[in-house]
């Protein structure tokens, strides 16, 4: 059972790992949290689900929800973010908080508050691997998951755009002069933040099937966590991060109670925060305080 | 200054609501309240239920209203939190003077808007709510148009013992909603046992918390518990993500539950995952009688106009409890004899409870009255999903 | 006074509470997005006093303030040497750590809730809220008040004339724990049952929102922000289903056309000096 569990852990990481990574992006190069980041998420996710209702393959259905969060998370940086650039730096992320709440009621609106499903997912086939159930739609969802976690990785660390990033991170005024566009930086921030957030959406609503407007609210709760215990600002720890809390909430649940899961998840949260800020995987190049 | 401007702005904007107008004292209708929610986790519920009582308001009106009388209902939003509820059944109670309130939904906003009622004195018909318990802890005045959970799971556990014959029962149970909760570690466990069937994770029931967006770890547990049949102590859309992700994990046995299941349109949106998930409620759109059909067709024709949507085209039985609920107050008025207008008010809804108090029987589409703690009597049906439908078992 | 009026003024109090508690922890340029985490202690302990052990409401809301506080003096120590973000993250993991805690913790029923509680009364929140503005008017022209604007504008150079940094900051949480303790008591008494969800991080958000919307620079600004935005909520019941939706747009468009909150000082003394032409 236990290698089962870890299996089902993985998969729930890799979720958690996607949602982590895009506010590690923002928080990394731009240095704002971005509150509305779960319900980004989880308005991908009800995207994915009216392109599948209407008929789109998977495939399509990923590109809906990405390119509804992407545009969604340019407006969250064009609302919340841009007009309070020279304010408090509490403010931007309090305003993300209310742009969430209009998010939450706005698709309440759009797509009601009972749980919305996505169609047509009985068409998959099990693979039994030592013991552990597989199913093909799994399977997907971790190479997707992985994928888009490795191209991020790559983009970020091996290509001009993603040194563009990182120059921004650690000094925007510096890259500036350096002559990298870093309004264009921070746009490009949001807009993948948004994707991965869409993906992420997509793939959850596949894999367990139903979505609520208020989904996104502990999802990104538990983006959080991860990306602090990933190490603030850490993209490849934000990954892990995700997978570890995606570990621990099914080991609970399989060997605790589950009403124990947030005093855990919550407690290792600040725990690592008061005890160990700079995470299991310190921010390397760091900007950060 | 502009600034000064914008607070001369916003004083004048505080003016014009402390001084809300005062309802007009109204002498020419019966005035009764409606308070669900419309906004949050419960909106479309809500929707569903506003429209289950405006269908009831219609027909009275249509037939000359109560003795000549027009019936207003007065609408006000419970945003699905406490808070925000507390607010509502004051407004209604308060400033709209109305004569009862039919509502809330949640368990967890009636324990907040019941208290409240006993000391305003005023009559709540609650539609949704079935935590154990919540109507008896709030005498005289909270009633609830709904069954407890009991009554249904003796008749569930019945016909899963007729149909399936399991020997060894396991639970799952949401730790989290009050009402799924108690299903899954009081109920369930003494009406099993009653009916002779072995609970075996009784202690250590497979738990999960509303709402979780993942259920493998719960079903890789259960797997390994190898029972025959599968108890859930879970909310609808829940129960669903169950019994779905335990077909993807190969398990073939039978899940059951109680009321909570048969809501969030399990049967068409589980397909064959969900075939022979055995439940009870005590309406459904299934029933043939001729005051459910009549019902089903004036909701139908509402929900065009009335918050139309994909999630309120079709009633469940919470619109019939609130109903029925409707009706109850209009004999409440007839039977006591009640006035129209607003004077005389807390006599008026003493009446209304003394009515409720004793009404032992009442002849509503799902409806029986109310027992001695004031939650509702009801007949139980029990269905089995067959054909992407909640099928009746006889 | 309508019943209704009554019911939201009394969460307005309660609201104006809220808002002091995260006022007085920025004031010392920290912050804190945990206070529903003190809201709940506040409520659950003087729950737990005056429902399972009879206690008279004013006794239990003091007593359930003060250990709040004490918590809050106790989170304020750990948190000391977190900032921006962390302090942030630290403190909104340390409100949910206690929501969690309540779901498990059956003495105040766990996550059943808890029946039985009444007896605040809007005089009895209008009382409050007078005393603690008059307290914080009090702190902000006293020495204590001058100690955390110069810890605010500038920790070093506090430090540098002789300003205890690290009592006056743990000395902010605790009065900021006090605060939202007792506006716990009052919310869970005039709620009449309570239970942990209804201590979720938007609890705190809102509280330290309505700071920033009504302007940190001083605590009429907390004042202010509370009073507008929980009117607002109510003001907008025409809106039907659309309600919140325009509340939270409505918070957005705010916030971009006053990034730094309705009322700051020099506008208070402009005002003052008006007055009094």
């Amino acid at each position: 059972m236990l290698a089962q569990q870890l299996a089902n852990g993985l998969l729930l990481g890799s979720t958690y790992a996607l949602i982590a990574l895009g506010l590690t992006l923002v928080l990394g190069v731009f240095d704002k949290l971005n509150i509305a980041h779960g319900d980004v998420f989880m308005f991908g996710a009800f995207a994915g689900v009216a392109a599948a209702s209407f008929g789109a393959p998977l495939i399509l259905a990923v590109i809906a929800g990405l390119v509804t969060s992407a545009a969604i998370n340019v407006l969250v940086e064009r609302t919340c973010f841009y007009p309070l650039r020279n304010a408090h730096f509490l403010a931007p992320m309090l305003s993300t908080i209310a742009f969430g709440i209009l998010l939450q009621n706005v698709a309440t609106q759009i797509w009601g508050s009972d749980p919305s499903r996505y169609p047509n997912i009985e068409a998959v086939s099990q693979y039994e691997v030592g013991g552990i159930l597989l199913s093909s739609i799994h399977v997907i969802i971790l190479v997707i998951s992985f994928s888009v976690m490795l191209s991020v990785d790559i983009v970020i660390y091996r290509t001009k755009l993603g040194r563009a990033l990182r120059a921004t991170a650690i000094d925007p005024e510096v890259a500036g002069l350096l002559g990298v566009n870093t309004k264009n930086v921070v746009l490009v921030t949001f807009l993948v933040a948004g994707a991965l957030a869409g993906i992420a959406g997509v793939l959850t609503a596949v894999v367990y099937s139903q979505i609520t407007p208020l989904i996104g609210i502990r999802l990104g709760l538990i983006g959080m966590v991860a990306m602090v215990i990933g190490g603030l600002g850490n993209l490849r720890g934000a990954m892990i991060g995700g997978i570890l809390i995606g570990l621990v909430e099914v080991l609970n649940d399989a060997y605790l109670d589950a009403s124990y899961r947030d005093l855990i998840v919550f407690s290792l949260f600040f725990g690592f925060i008061v005890l160990k800020p700079a995470g299991l995987f310190p921010q390397p190049s760091g900007n950060r305080s | 200054m502009s600034q000064f401007k914008s607070l001369y702005f916003l004083l004048l904007f505080m003016t014009v609501i402390l001084i809300f107008p005062e309802t007009v004292n109204a002498q020419d209708t019966h005035r009764i309240g409606l308070c669900v929610p419309i906004t949050g986790s419960g909106a479309d519920a809500g929707k569903r239920e506003v429209i289950g009582a405006q269908v009831a308001v219609n027909e009275i009106n249509a037939k000359g209203g109560i003795g000549g009388t027009k019936l207003e209902m007065i609408f006000a939003d419970s945003g699905s939190k406490p808070h925000d509820a507390v607010n509502a059944v004051r407004k209604l109670a308060g400033d709209d003077k109305v004569l009862a309130i039919v509502g809330p939904h949640y368990s967890g906003v009636a324990e907040s808007t019941f208290p409240l009622g006993n000391r305003i004195g005023i009559v709540q018909v609650a539609v949704a709510s079935s935590k154990p318990g919540v109507a008896a802890a709030n005498r005289p005045f909270a009633f609830r148009n709904t069954l407890t959970e009991d009554k249904i799971a003796v008749a569930v556990a019945k016909a899963v013992k007729k149909r399936h014959n399991p020997k060894r029962i396991a639970l799952v149970v949401d730790i989290k909603d009050a009402v799924a909760r108690a299903i899954g570690t009081k109920v369930f466990p003494g009406v099993l046992k009653k009916e002779g069937l072995t609970v075996i994770n009784e202690k250590k029931p497979v738990t999960f918390q509303t709402g979780d967006a993942q259920f493998t770890a719960q079903i890789t547990k259960l797997k390994a518990l190898n029972p025959d049949a599968i108890g859930l102590g879970a909310l609808g859309p829940d129960a669903l993500n169950i019994i779905t992700e335990a077909r993807r994990q190969g398990m073939k046995q039978p899940f059951f539950g109680t009321a909570p299941l048969i809501e969030g349109n399990m049967p068409e949106k589980g397909g064959n995952a969900v075939v022979g998930t055995i439940a009870g409620s005590i309406w459904s759109s299934q029933l043939k009688d001729a005051r459910s059909v009549s019902f089903i067709k004036s909701y139908k024709k509402l929900a065009k106009t009335l918050h139309p949507g994909k999630f309120t085209a079709k009633p469940d039985y919470y619109p019939v409890n609130s109903y029925d609920a409707v009706y109850m107050i209009v004999d409440a008025i007839k039977s006591k004899g009640i006035k129209p207008g607003t004077s005389d008010l807390a006599k008026k809804r003493i009446a209304v409870k003394d009515h409720f108090a004793a009404m032992s029987s009442f002849n509503g589409i799902a409806s029986d009255g109310f027992n001695k703690v004031g939650d509702g009597k009801k007949n139980v049906h029990v269905f089995e999903i067959k054909d992407q439908a909640w099928k009746l078992i006889e | 006074m309508s019943m209704y009026m009554e019911g939201i003024l009394t969460q307005m109090g309660v609201n104006i509470l809220m808002a002091y508690s995260a006022y007085i922890i920025l004031a010392t340029g920290q912050l804190s997005l945990g206070n529903a985490g003190f809201m709940a202690i506040g409520a659950f302990c003087s729950g737990y006093f005056t429902v399972r052990l009879g206690m008279p409401l004013p006794i239990a809301l003091i007593i359930a303030a003060f250990t709040s506080s004490a918590v809050g003096i106790a989170l304020g120590i750990p948190v000391l040497r977190l900032h921006g973000f962390f302090l942030v993250l630290g403190t909104l993991g340390f409100g949910e750590t206690v929501r969690a805690f309540f779901i498990n913790f059956e003495p105040t029923g766990g996550a059943y809730g808890m029946r039985g509680l009444f007896g605040t009364t809007f005089e009895m929140v209008l009382i409050t809220v007078f005393v603690v503005t008059v307290g914080l008017w009090g702190i902000e022209k006293s020495r204590i008040g001058r100690a955390f604007d110069a810890i605010a504008s500038d920790e070093y150079a506090a430090q540098g004339i002789g300003i205890n940094i690290r009592a006056i900051k743990v000395m902010a949480f605790g009065i900021g724990a006090f605060i939202a303790g007792l506006a716990g008591g009052l919310s869970a008494h005039h709620l009449l049952y309570i239970e942990p969800g209804n201590f979720s991080f938007l609890v705190s958000a809102m509280a330290v929102l309505f700071v920033i919307l009504g302007g940190m620079q001083t605590f009429w600004g907390a004042m202010l922000g509370a009073i507008i935005f929980s009117l607002l909520p109510e003001m907008l019941r025409f809106m039907d289903e659309w309600r919140l939706s325009v509340y939270g747009a409505a918070l957005i468009i705010l916030m971009i056309l006053r990034p730094n909150g309705l009322l700051s000082r020099i506008f208070l003394r402009g005002l003052v000096v008006r007055l009094k032409r």
